[in-house]
């Protein structure tokens, strides 16, 4: 064989080689294949504007399965390349040709503008939804109806200060997970659920943001018996035990002033076992109400949607009684008071630094310093002593001297007389009703520095967020708008980034429903005062008072999980609620201030204890408490 | 004359002593001027911020440019064995070393001063929500600038002699004209803009002033240097020529 034929079979086996090579090489990486996103927004599209919404994105992934990032972004206010937005971006992994459901919760405030949702896989965007929400937005109430048969439109003459009333009927599966995506609705309305089943998130959050104001009521008839079933059972405030026929039935909203409706009438029988009958058929209740933290549990034992119900005159009436106008949405509940125009300004805030003033150091700590320091430094520069003095003597005593000044300085004005660091104002309120179990916490962490600074703030539960006043960005620029935070379903809450300026306070309102087992029993007889509590939360609760008509009576600390049982003589005790803070200036100023901003408490009597720290699990990197941080607990007693 | 005797002197001498006295005097009294008085609370509810901390280092600043300018110029000595001109026409001190010992006296005056003012400084940090970052800026910035004034004094004495009025007027304008043209052409590169914002929050590279101005130093000083080497190089030619005369 020649070098021709050599070379010719080496090139030969070189192109074998590489074509080897080449199939057996690892493919190249695929760009991710598309997917298909799609939202629903509020409930059946409708979303009240200033409240949260939920919002549950459908991803359908074609192709392979995936690792993917999904960012929903809302944005609101004028046109504009950068409109303010609220983000929040959530990993999740997209099975191969499946569809996700993501449920998230957003604000959805006045002038909402669009909802932009981006999914993201190996870097790439590989789905993207982009919505106008202003069709969407409606200023009115919203009475959510959970049906087999849209019944319920009739609802919409009740209208509300807030304008027109909307009907909307949401499906079983697209219910919230969380109580604050119940924010925008007044009403929820449990006809029949068509033997489905709701999971026990959902029953949940249906019973927390009860506990916040909402108003839940469950029509009987026929389909009350798929109500235990459905999984209500824990919110019933009856036992669904079978069906019967009455005729001319009484219907109350209210102690008195029954009216019956005309005709035979299909109705459950049940047994009260939470709540209290207000209206019955003899042993039969018709209309049961149970208060759950401050919203209501309602059972109709019978059927609106069929007549003679309704036809009948009386029913607008009921309905108009039952949902007592338009609800306070969850994250304003906590002020009844217009917003404040700067966070010093919320009364909670104000009413404890009133009563614990931080100030600057005074000026005559620093003549003092000023005075010791020139008191050093003269002998040393100008007196006599100094020219029999060597330099290298005078050099050591300077620097000695100047040292020891600085570090005075540092002591003195940077750590004893005022701190520079991160500073945390902080109140809460847990408000709870006797034998509920729930309390609604809402917690106002007002936080300044007297240097700029970025702060992380960190809650260990899936909160709702509101920044509650407009804070100053910068030295010289203007006010800004407050912003919401809501990690929805997530184990906690993260705000990154909190960005402080110079002397520039930030406040912030945590809201949640938690657990806050403490029962209290109060008999009040004309001279005499019997209480006893039952604290079976984790927590100790001090310095707690019964105040019944204005008097207080001290029922010292309570420990977790103890009973205490008093017996006070009306005579013996002083009147006023002061007494209630147990001389303490802060606990007072926090009494007056949430008296104030909520209004005098109904009801015959209430327990006023007091925690120490936040009551919510919250941590604000580097932060020390400026002014204390009361914890006021709240427990109503109200006879049902 | 070396490091140490130079130190001696301002170690010494009563009117250099005095002048750190008056220093600490001027900055007392800035701070005291400025001090918060009213409640926290009304700068939480206004938003208004106290000035305090840049108030006390623009004065530290000025007090810093004036004290280099006159030290450098050597103004407040009263050795005659100190007296610049002497050294460089009537002595055989290396010019090279004459200049680079008063560059270090220089600096280890400087930051005698600087150590001397820094408690007003650190009194005023909190209030005037600075943090020790930007304190350390600051005695940079004034140190470095005070630094560069000095220089400007080495150079304009070694240039105009003894005479005082015209040696001051000049001074005068070269550090004055000096400050407000970076002030105005290159805010950037100005220590007053930078010590005054750092008091207010951060600033963007924040030691570019203190850069140029150690830069405008050791070029003042090499100025101060040529100067030296054309004075004894005049010196010689005039004992050259009384010894051909003689």
């Amino acid at each position: 064989m020649g070098s021709r034929g050599l070379l010719a079979g080496l090139l030969a086996r070189s192109a074998c080689a590489l074509a080897l090579l080449s199939a057996l090489a690892p493919a190249p990486a695929r760009a991710a294949a598309a997917v298909q996103v799609d939202a629903l927004v509020g409930f059946n599209g409708t979303a009240r504007e200033g409240r949260f919404t939920p919002i549950i994105l459908s991803i359908e992934n074609p192709g392979a399965r995936m690792r993917a990032r999904v960012t929903v972004t809302v944005t609101w206010g004028a046109r504009g390349d950068q409109p303010p937005g609220w983000t929040i971006t959530r990993d999740t992994i997209l099975d191969a040709g499946a569809t996700r459901r993501l449920p998230f919760v957003t604000p959805f405030p006045r002038d909402v503008r669009a909802l932009q949702a981006v999914v993201t896989a190996q870097g790439a965007e590989v789905g993207r939804l982009d919505t106008d929400l202003r069709a969407l937005s409606t200023p009115g109430r919203i009475v959510a109806a959970i049906t087999s048969d849209l019944s319920f439109d009739g609802l919409s003459a009740l209208g509300g200060s807030a304008g027109a009333l909307r009907v909307v009927y949401p499906r079983l599966d697209d219910l919230p997970q969380t109580w604050a995506g119940y924010d925008g609705v007044d009403a929820v309305i449990v006809h029949d659920t068509y033997f489905q089943q709701l999971r026990a998130d959902q029953v949940q959050a249906l019973e927390r943001w009860v506990v916040t104001g909402g108003v839940l009521v469950f029509t009987g008839g026929a389909a009350a018996l798929q109500h235990e079933p459905a999984g209500f059972g824990p919110l019933l405030p009856v036992r669904v035990t079978g069906l019967t026929q009455a005729s001319g039935i009484p219907v109350s909203a209210g102690p008195g002033g029954a009216r019956r409706i005309p005709g035979r009438v299909e109705v459950a029988q049940s047994t009260v076992t939470r709540g209290a009958a207000l209206a019955s058929a003899g042993t039969l209740p018709v209309v049961v109400r149970r208060t759950l933290g401050r919203g209501a549990v309602w059972f109709l034992a019978f059927d609106p949607t069929i007549p003679p119900v309704s036809t009948w005159d009386g029913t607008l009436s009921l309905w108009r009684a039952i949902m007592e106008g338009d609800r306070l949405p969850a994250l304003a509940a906590a002020s009844r008071s217009p917003q404040p125009e700067s966070a010093i300004q919320d009364p909670w805030i104000a009413g404890l630094f009133s009563a614990a003033p931080a100030s600057f150091p005074p000026v005559t700590a620093l003549l003092v310093f000023l005075g010791v320091y020139l008191a050093v430094l003269v002998p040393l520069l100008v007196g006599r002593t100094q020219r029999r003095m060597k330099g290298r003597v005078r050099l050591l005593l300077l620097t000695v001297a100047a040292t020891c000044a600085c570090a005075a300085a540092w002591v003195v004005f940077n750590r004893l007389l005022f701190q520079p660091g991160l500073q945390v104002v902080d109140a809460a309120v847990v408000d709870s009703r006797s034998g509920d179990g729930l309390a609604l916490v809402t917690e106002k962490v007002a936080c300044f520095s007297a240097a700029a600074r970025e702060a992380e703030v960190r809650l260990g539960t899936s909160s709702a967020v509101l920044e509650a006043a407009p804070w100053r960005e910068g030295s010289n620029s203007p006010w800004v708008q407050p912003h919401l935070y809501l990690e929805p379903g997530a184990s906690e809450t993260v705000i990154h980034g909190l960005d402080l300026e110079r002397l520039t306070f930030r406040l912030l309102t945590f809201q949640d429903v938690e657990p806050f087992p403490v029962t209290v029993h109060v008999q009040a007889a004309d001279s005499r005062v019997e209480a006893a509590v039952s604290n079976g939360s984790a927590r100790s609760l001090l310095g707690c008072s019964i105040v019944v008509s204005g008097r207080a009576y001290p029922l010292g600390d309570i420990a977790a999980g103890a009973t205490v049982r008093k017996t006070f003589d009306v005579s013996e005790v002083t009147a006023g609620d002061a007494i209630a803070a147990g001389g303490d200036r802060r606990r007072a100023a926090l009494l007056s201030a949430v008296e104030g901003d909520q209004g005098p408490r109904a009801g015959p009597a209430r327990l006023v204890g007091w925690m120490d720290g936040p009551a919510l699990p919250l941590w604000i990197t580097d932060a020390r408490a400026a002014a204390g941080r009361p914890g006021l607990a709240l427990v109503s007693v109200e006879s049902e | 004359m070396s490091v140490r005797e130079g130190m001696h002197v301002y170690l010494s001498d009563r009117r250099t002593l005095r002048a750190c006295l008056y220093l600490a005097a001027l900055l007392a009294l800035a701070l005291l001027a400025v001090w918060p008085r009213g409640p926290l609370e009304a700068a939480l509810r206004t938003g208004q911020v106290s000035a305090t901390f840049s108030v006390v280092a623009i004065c530290l600043l000025v007090a810093g440019l004036y004290l280099g300018a006159r030290f450098g110029a050597e103004d407040f000595s009263t050795d005659p064995n100190v007296q610049l001109q002497e050294l460089v026409t009537m002595t055989p001190v290396p010019l090279l070393s004459l200049a680079a010992e008063r560059l270090t006296v220089g600096v280890l005056h400087t930051l005698l001063l600087l150590l001397l003012g820094a408690p007003f400084l650190v009194a005023a940090m909190a209030v005037g929500g600075a943090d020790a970052a930007q304190l350390l800026q600051t005695l940079v910035l004034v140190g470095s600038a005070s630094l560069a004034a000095r220089m400007t004094g080495l150079l304009v004495r070694s240039a105009t002699g003894a005479r005082r009025p015209l040696r001051d007027i000049i001074l005068f304008f070269c550090v004055t004209g000096a400050a407000a043209a970076v002030f105005l052409l290159a805010p950037s590169a100005s220590a007053f803009r930078v010590v005054g914002a750092l008091g207010r929050g951060s600033v963007r590279a924040p030691l570019l002033p203190a850069a140029a101005d150690a830069a405008a130093a050791a070029v003042l000083a090499a100025g101060a240097l040529a100067v030296f080497a054309v004075m004894r190089a005049r010196a010689g030619q005039r004992q050259r020529g009384a010894a051909d005369r003689g």
